[in-house]
């Protein structure tokens, strides 16, 4: 696809644009913000006059490159950052209200009491149990239903994978009365494991989730190669080993723990089979956020819950993108 | 060595319509085969069912006469060269050529690395030994795949358009390298190709498939001499057979640049038909303009010329004629039930480059009276057929 240049129109109305919210900026922070906080929406204002420049430079350029783009980025990192650094300083303070975006204390805060809260713990222990167990439950099935969409002419192929997105998209929310209503009935070893309830009330989130992303995997292997495997005489164990895991393993391996990581986030599900005595991480420390004396721990709790996702966007952001079904490239 | 045999083999497509419609063909051992057709899903899907990737709608597949139409490919000793390469995309060029070697249960080292080093230095792969495909251009990568089958050694070789991505200048040598490779270890191999020099170039037998059929089974004298019928005389022959409406008007037939005297063969062949269809290869058109040629009893016209080709050794006249608009709706009818473009607007005459001919003069053609073909509208039948 031929990149579309921008007009040097856009690109100059882009650039006046980002020189006006740098400026308003810059004049905010200097009479009305005080302490750390001034530098930082310094910074901010510096960052967006120097793209106003830089707009300004590249305007007439050939470049396939849009100020547009770069103002929305800018934007998107501010948004994003914002609130991450507003939690690392209610994670990292001693306990009372931050006065500053910029993290004053350093002091450990919610982190030093992380791992003495038992409750934490084996919240968190359920947690990645339960989603470890209802993601690797749903990826035998997902595989073959992900095989049956993507090498067969079944008909309603296109339907099925169709339902399973729309699956995977759906509320928890609206499926956690009736899900946890029917779990809490199956009694047995239901009854006395929070683990097997949670796990089994999640594969109604891991089961779409794997069949979405193994569907994506599964179509991007090279089928042609395992054609060529077979006819050489490779028998299934052989094409599996030889082909299908080298070039196809990764991709389902980055699927499963992104569908991991999605199933340990589910509050919804979660609460609807859980009690006081045994719940997950996101059900507990909703549940602490409502304390003020708690705050520091459940920033804490909160940011280290939400590494894995931002290892796995960091680390193989290509293989998530392809998975989910487009690519920036 | 193995010999093949197709019986009846059909396989439907998607939506029901046959891409082989009872295909029946004969490989002796050691024998290679071409077969040419428009349809690159039809070619492939015929050397996949042969290979068993594809299980037949119907038929028998016989390999050494033993049927293996329902046994996988590990059965059936077979190496394939796939129109799309179909290399291990983790795996650079050795490890490639190695693959299909290797992924057998039984494979002699020292035999295996000796056929690598000959393959390597035939397809000039020496210096890309080490790369991946995708650091490889699709020449690279297409004699990467003819090297792999080349190394795998199997009985029976199909080839699926072997030889598409490859420049002019270097597909000579490599038809020879493959040719070479085939008749001395006495292999039976199909090629299929949309190439007609490369088919005729590759196999002593030819093999037309169009529309699901074999049209025709033959050397490459015989498919471009004899045609059975309408779509294999157009579809053989750069440029193709000039194919012309002829109606009868009695004791001759008339065409729209010239009228074709009924003499007991043409009477034999067109029978009751009111309108036929006439083939002229260019070759058979001959410059009169500047004095005789030695054609008795030939048919002539003299036409302005509109265009002119020029070829190394000939040069292709271009005569333009018109066409009355209800007999261009026929000859619609029959390219669509061919789905073939075989009509022109226009007769194409093979002149010698010796010759001056320009375009806005006239040239007096013609054409010997019994090379002209005959053929049935309605079927496609070659009338004339000796």
């Amino acid at each position: 696809m031929t990149p579309t240049i921008p007009s040097v129109r856009s690109r100059l109305v882009a650039a006046l644009v980002a020189f006006v919210l740098g400026f308003g900026l810059a004049n905010l922070a200097i009479f009305t913000i005080t302490g750390p906080d001034r530098v930082l929406v310094l910074a901010v204002a510096g960052v967006l006059v120097l793209t106003s420049a830089w707009g300004v430079l590249v305007a007439d350029s050939p470049r396939p490159v849009s100020v547009w783009a770069v103002i929305g980025a800018e934007a998107f990192a501010i948004f994003t950052l914002v609130p991450m650094l507003w939690a690392v300083a209610l994670a990292t303070g001693d306990g009372t209200t931050p006065t500053s975006l910029w993290p004053q204390a350093w002091s450990g805060g919610g982190f030093a009491d992380l791992a003495d809260d038992g409750a934490l713990r084996s919240a968190a222990g359920l947690s990645v149990s339960a989603a470890l167990l209802a993601t690797g439950v749903a990826a035998l099935p997902a595989l073959g239903l992900a095989a049956l969409l993507v090498r067969t002419r079944w008909r309603p192929r296109h339907a099925v994978r169709t339902f399973a997105i729309a699956a995977a998209l759906l509320p928890a929310v609206a499926l956690a009365v009736g899900g946890g209503d029917l779990v809490l009935r199956l009694g047995g070893p239901f009854e006395d494991s929070a683990l097997l309830r949670v796990a089994l009330v999640q594969l109604a989130i891991a089961v779409p989730l794997t069949t979405w992303v193994f569907t994506a995997a599964l179509a991007s292997a090279p089928w042609n190669v395992v054609d060529a495997a077979r006819v050489v005489g490779a028998g299934a164990v052989r094409v599996l080993v030889r082909v299908l895991l080298p070039t196809v393993g990764p991709a389902l391996l980055v699927g499963l723990s992104l569908a991991a990581v999605v199933t340990a986030q589910d509050l919804a599900l979660a609460t609807s089979v859980t009690g006081p005595q045994a719940t997950t991480l996101p059900v507990l420390l909703l549940d602490r956020a409502r304390d003020p004396s708690s705050t520091a721990l459940v920033a804490a709790a909160g940011i280290c819950w939400a590494a894995p996702v931002a290892v796995l966007a960091l680390v193989v952001p290509r293989t998530i993108t392809r998975l989910l079904g487009g690519s920036y490239r | 060595m193995s010999s093949l045999q197709l019986r009846g083999v059909t396989v439907l497509g998607p939506s029901g319509q046959p891409l082989l419609d009872a295909v029946d063909l004969d490989l002796a051992d050691g024998e290679a085969l071409a077969v040419i057709g428009p349809s690159a899903a039809a070619r492939t899907t015929l050397l996949r069912t042969i290979a068993g990737l594809q299980a037949p709608d119907d038929g028998e597949i016989l390999i050494d006469d033993v049927d293996v139409t329902g046994r996988g490919p590990r059965q059936r000793d077979v190496a394939m060269v796939f129109a799309d390469h179909a290399l291990h995309p983790r795996r650079d060029t050795l490890d490639n050529l190695t693959f299909a070697a290797t992924l057998r249960r039984r494979h002699d080292r020292a035999e295996l690395a000796e056929r690598v080093e000959q393959v390597v230095d035939e397809l000039a792969l020496r210096d890309v030994l080490d790369l991946r495909p995708a650091r490889l251009g699709a020449d690279q990568q297409q004699r990467v795949a003819i090297g792999r089958s080349l190394v795998r050694d199997a009985n029976l070789w199909l080839f699926d358009d072997p030889f598409a991505a490859q420049s002019e200048r270097v597909r000579p040598h490599l038809r020879s390298v493959v040719l070479h490779w085939q008749t001395e270890r006495e292999r039976t191999s199909l090629v299929a190709t949309s190439s007609v020099d490369e088919a005729l170039s590759l196999a002593g037998r030819v093999a037309v498939l169009h529309q699901g059929r074999i049209r025709q089974v033959g050397s490459a004298d015989e498919l471009y001499e004899d045609p059975a019928d309408m779509f294999v005389a157009g579809y053989l022959g750069s440029p193709p057979m000039n194919l012309l409406p002829a109606f009868r008007d009695g004791d001759q037939l008339v065409t729209p640049l010239a009228t074709i005297l009924v003499d007991d063969r043409v009477e034999r062949a067109i029978g009751d038909r009111p309108v036929v269809i006439a083939g002229i290869r260019p070759e058979h058109c001959h410059d009169a303009t500047r004095g005789k040629v030695a054609v008795t009893g030939g048919v002539e016209f003299t036409t302005r010329v509109d265009d002119v080709e020029w070829r190394a050794r000939s040069q292709y006249a271009f005569l333009g004629f018109d066409l009355d608009p209800a007999l261009a709706e026929v000859l619609d009818e029959v390219e669509e039930m061919f789905e073939f473009d075989l009509f022109q607007d226009f007769l194409v005459a093979e002149v010698p480059s010796g010759t001056t001919v320009r375009a806005g003069q006239s040239l007096h053609v013609v054409v010997p009276h019994e090379s002209i073909m005959l053929f049935d509208p309605d079927s496609g039948e070659n009338l004339t057929r000796g």
